[in-house]
């Protein structure tokens, strides 16, 4: 009976020493199936008992038995060493706990308990922690007692990054304000007298490459660079999140002051490069904060959006907001974005415009949806495709014909020129209107409307005054 | 090699070694060229002896080959616009961006943003392509304390004001602890819209009076920015050099009001001193949450002469429009949006006993947005408008297929109604097209549209006709830079199908 407790304990330690590592990279060897067979755990796995023999057994035993008579021949060699970051020896192990009965030894780390013969288990972390005297949960051990069983990650040679990847993720990682100021950075420092300056429960799973997947000002923090470098630390993944205060409404328009205020706040998680993202002509504004190079992380990556200000008819209504403030416009655009649309090109497809717009155009301009001059220069844009096209009056000789379906509509213009008058002048010159509007020639009509205010223009320029009117201006 | 090549040819090569001249400095560059395969069809002005006229039972008059003909008062020809002949042109523009910064003196900065362009084809000369070299903006800037900073060259003065631009110096003054900032500025300036001075042949095609010498200008403007105001005033002057009186002389205040998060309070008016009355204005209010947001606002749009021309003398109404704009996301990807405005002239005080001209007009759209998932996403807008001159009313959708970051490819569609009054001549135009975006590398973008246009001009008389065009354009956009800058900028504006 004792032999055969043994036998089991041997093999829970064995698998021990595999611990955190998923079953289906082991060579399976079912112990319940084999309870019958041994009646210790010694038997295979003296190495756990001496410290000098192999752990595991070779695959030669299994002849005994697996013969091709007596049952069928299998093949089965012992995994490779163990994957774990466990400080851990079972010799040591089993000369304290020497006392009692061996193979219940083994049991009291490797099977759980009520568990019959040959249940086997890795160790049941609830078992260890209750022999080594922690009341609380595995991953909410305190930072005195991860030690006793944990080696720190640069320590843990034999663990691969995917080992590092399937951690389990502690209870404290999920708490509110543990990515922000007070949160993690706080918890990683060790307790007064321990001998090293980063808690052991961080060192265990994480490393200093680790921290440097965020932490853009991690050559500048005594934390981070006190842990050693660990590239299978990358294992373990972590997103950045932004804080909560990320998220206001108004943190596009405050976060320049806010950044002034606190510098040390952003250069936690962003890079000159991550401001560049949207402010691309304005560099000056990063200066406080570090630039991506070795040894620091790339920062918060950016992902430029529009402000909830800029909503779908924005291009239409921006000439107001970017007059008033034109140096927040400058915050994310260059000059050369406005030059896109207020110096437009001959050749390229229309970005501000619609694809049609071409064929639209007639309508938006004799009512001026919008400012057209605001881009377009009326004579070498307008006129000049209007001539291209034959639609302009040939050089002051005005010309019937094309307001063809209103019969008489030169009789009747003056309330159309007065409203759309920039329209007029895409096709017309001033000598096709003084044809007729001139006091010297023509007929005499006169074109002086509403709001006009002839003092103020004669004394601003008396040059256009004597189009018309020549040195006998009015009032002059 | 023509002379055209050789020079299009130089200026790329020019071009490409900029960034090798600048390799001990922080440089970036951005070359950007475009073609397009484009054809279009005007009028052609022609006349008919009256005694080849006939008169219709309605009244109107039309040529023996059945033109509708306005024969004027006692005339003996009559004139009309039959359709011109269909002309092709193959326009290329290609710019050239590039900054400077490092050059030994700490602040010390270059700009120079030029502008190439040509047409390719023997048919047509394509509007706008002369002169064929452009310099849009050219200057030297020294920054080195955020207090002030000076420029020199040639540089565009933004504002309320309009995009003005002028071969120049620029202050500029700030006290950045108090957000207050004041910039004045003195140069030669350029013609409104445009990148040559107004004594350039390609600023006035049509031979209009014009002053000898590019006006003065001299402006100031003072700004104060803060969270929860921003505050620009604008003051501008031109002056003729020849006979040293304005040309234009006005002022403009803007600003922006946030009482509370996601409301803002935006508006701004100008004023012409020259003339003495105010120009466009306008204020709006805007509240903006992720879910949805509405705007509503009143402006009054104005036009603005030079007093060099005679056409402030005509007296130009303004008119007055109320509008509101709302969008709504009511699930994840989807947003819908509606606008709308109505706008009416002030009175023009002309009789117009034989003609009826509407004084009042309206526009309305509406459109919605949905990222099916995070690769398509599909547009349709619907559009309608009415008022003095022409109307208005079309359909465009888009499928935008996104399937990695580096790939854009785009089917679009619209169709367009547009009767003109004073016209006879109702168009209907349906557009297919394609577009596809690749972006090879952070440096370089390339991009291919085709676009398929069928026209039907309807009118009732020979005037009439149908036809289509393909239309194909390639654009191609390099970055250079030294790498103190960041290479791959998200673009600034977003595509939508609609828009004005």
């Amino acid at each position: 009976m004792r032999l055969r407790q043994l036998l089991a304990a041997i093999g829970l330690a064995a698998a021990l020493g595999t611990a955190d590592l998923p079953a289906q990279e082991r060579d399976a060897f079912d112990h319940g199936e084999h309870k019958k067979v041994f009646p210790s755990c010694i038997a295979c796995h003296q190495g756990a008992q001496d410290g000098v023999s192999a752990l595991l057994p070779s695959g030669e035993g299994c002849a005994t038995c697996h013969d091709g008579t007596i049952e069928g021949r299998v093949s089965w060699t012992p995994p490779d060493a163990a994957h774990s970051n466990l400080r851990f020896t079972h010799g040591g192990h089993i000369r304290a706990l020497a006392t009692r009965d061996s193979t219940a030894a083994c049991g009291a780390c490797h099977t759980p308990a009520d568990s019959g013969w040959m249940t086997v288990n890795r160790a049941v972390t609830v078992q260890c922690l209750d022999c080594h005297g922690v009341k609380t949960a595995h991953t909410a051990a305190p930072d005195t007692a991860c030690a006793t069983c944990h080696l720190s990650l640069p320590e843990a040679r034999l663990l691969t990054a995917a080992d590092v990847g399937a951690f389990p993720e502690p209870e404290s990682h999920q708490a509110a304000g543990f990515l922000e100021r007070g949160g993690h950075g706080a918890q990683a420092k060790a307790p007064p007298g321990a001998a090293s300056s980063v808690a052991p429960s961080c060192a265990t799973c994480h490393a200093r490459d680790f921290c440097i997947t965020c932490h853009v000002d991690a050559p500048e923090t005594a934390l981070i660079q006190a842990l050693a470098p660990d590239a299978r630390s990358l294992g373990i993944s972590s997103d950045l999140k932004a804080p909560a205060g990320h998220a206001a409404s108004d943190f596009l328009t405050r976060h320049g002051s806010q950044s002034r205020k606190a510098p040390a706040d952003c250069r936690t998680c962003h890079t000159q490069e991550s401001c560049a993202a949207c402010h691309n002509g304005q560099r000056e504004v990063a200066t406080a904060l570090y630039a991506a190079g070795p040894g620091r992380g790339a920062g918060a990556v950016i992902v430029r959006r529009r402000p909830e200000s800029h909503a779908s008819d924005f291009s239409d209504v921006h000439a107001s907001p970017a007059a008033s403030r034109p140096a927040t416009c400058e915050g994310c655009h260059v000059r050369t974005q406005c030059l896109d649309c207020h110096r437009p090109t001959a050749s390229r497809t229309p970005e501000y415009h619609p694809e049609t717009f071409l064929a639209r155009h007639p309508t938006a301009a004799y009512a001026r949806e919008t400012d057209c001059s605001d881009c377009h220069n009326p004579a070498a844009f307008c006129q000049s495709c209007h001539e291209q096209s034959g639609l302009v009056s040939p050089r002051g000789q005005l010309t019937h014909g094309f307001h063809d379906a209103k019969n008489a509509f030169s009789l009747g213009h003056g309330q159309a020129a007065r409203q759309s008058l920039e329209t007029c002048t895409s096709c017309h010159v001033e000598r096709d209107c003084l044809t007729c509007h001139s006091a010297l020639f023509g007929r005499g009509f006169s074109p002086h409307g509403p709001g006009f205010d002839a003092e103020r223009l004669r004394k601003k320029n008396p040059q256009m005054c004597t189009v018309c009117h020549g040195t006998a201006i009015p009032g002059g | 090699m023509t002379p055209r090549t050789t020079r299009v040819c130089a200026i790329l090569a020019a071009a490409l070694l900029l960034p090798a001249a600048g390799q001990a400095q922080g440089y970036r560059l951005r070359l950007d060229a475009g073609v397009q395969s484009v054809r279009f069809r005007g009028y052609q002005l022609d006349s008919v002896a009256i005694s080849d006229v006939d008169t219709l039972p309605d009244g109107s008059l039309e040529s023996s080959d059945g033109f509708a003909v306005d024969c004027g008062s006692a005339a003996a020809f009559c004139s009309f616009f039959r359709p011109g002949a269909e002309q092709s042109s193959t326009p290329l523009v290609a710019t050239a961006d590039l900054t400077l910064w490092g050059l030994g003196i700490r602040g010390l900065s270059v700009r120079l943003n030029g502008r190439y362009g040509t047409d390719l084809s023997d048919d047509a000369e394509w509007p706008g392509t002369e002169p064929g070299l452009q310099l849009l903006e050219g200057f030297v800037e020294y920054a080195a304390a955020p207090t002030w900073g000076v420029r020199a060259g040639r540089q565009v003065q933004t504002g309320r004001l309009g995009y003005y631009g002028y071969d120049g110096g620029r202050v500029v003054v700030r006290a950045p602890s108090t957000g207050l900032e004041a910039t004045g500025y003195l140069g030669l300036g350029l013609a409104r819209g445009a990148l040559v001075p107004i004594t350039s042949a390609a600023a006035n095609p049509l031979g209009e009076y014009r002053p000898a010498e590019s006006q003065l200008v001299a402006g100031a403007t003072a700004s104060w920015i803060t969270p929860v105001v921003e505050l620009n005033g604008e003051y501008q002057r031109e002056v003729d050099r020849t006979s040293d009186y304005f040309t234009s002389e006005r002022i403009a205040l803007s600003g922006t009001l946030r009482p509370a998060a996601r409301v803002s309070l935006v508006g701004g008016s100008e004023y012409d001193i020259a003339q003495g009355f105010f120009g466009t204005t306008d204020v709006s209010v805007r509240y903006t949450t992720q879910p949805w947001g509405a705007v509503a606002g009143w402006r009054r749009y104005r036009p603005h002469f030079d007093l060099w021309t005679i056409w402030g003398a005509f007296s130009p109404v303004p008119y007055n429009a109320g509008y509101a704009s709302a969008f709504v996301n009511p699930i994840r990807g989807l947003q819908l949006r509606l606008r709308g405005e109505r706008y009416q002239f002030d009175d023009a005080e002309a009789e117009s006993p034989l003609v009826t001209i509407e004084s009042e007009g309206w526009r309305a759209s509406g459109g919605a947005s949905y990222r099916l998932t995070p690769a398509w996403l599909m547009d349709l807008g619907y559009h309608k408008q009415f008022g003095p001159g022409a109307a208005s009313e079309g359909w465009d959708g888009a499928v935008t297929f996104t399937p990695t970051a580096r790939v854009t490819l785009t089917a679009h569609g619209n169709s367009l109604d547009r009767p003109l009054e004073y016209r006879y001549d109702e168009a209907r135009l349906v557009t297919l097209g394609l577009e596809g975006e690749f972006a090879a590398s952070d440096n370089l973008r390339i991009a291919l549209t085709a676009t398929r246009y069928d026209e039907d001009r309807e009118r009732p008389d020979a005037a009439s006709f149908e036809w289509d065009q393909l239309r194909l354009g390639a654009r191609v956009v390099l970055l250079f830079s030294s790498g103190a800058d960041r290479a791959a900028l998200p673009p600034a504006r977003v595509r939508r199908p609609a828009g004005r």
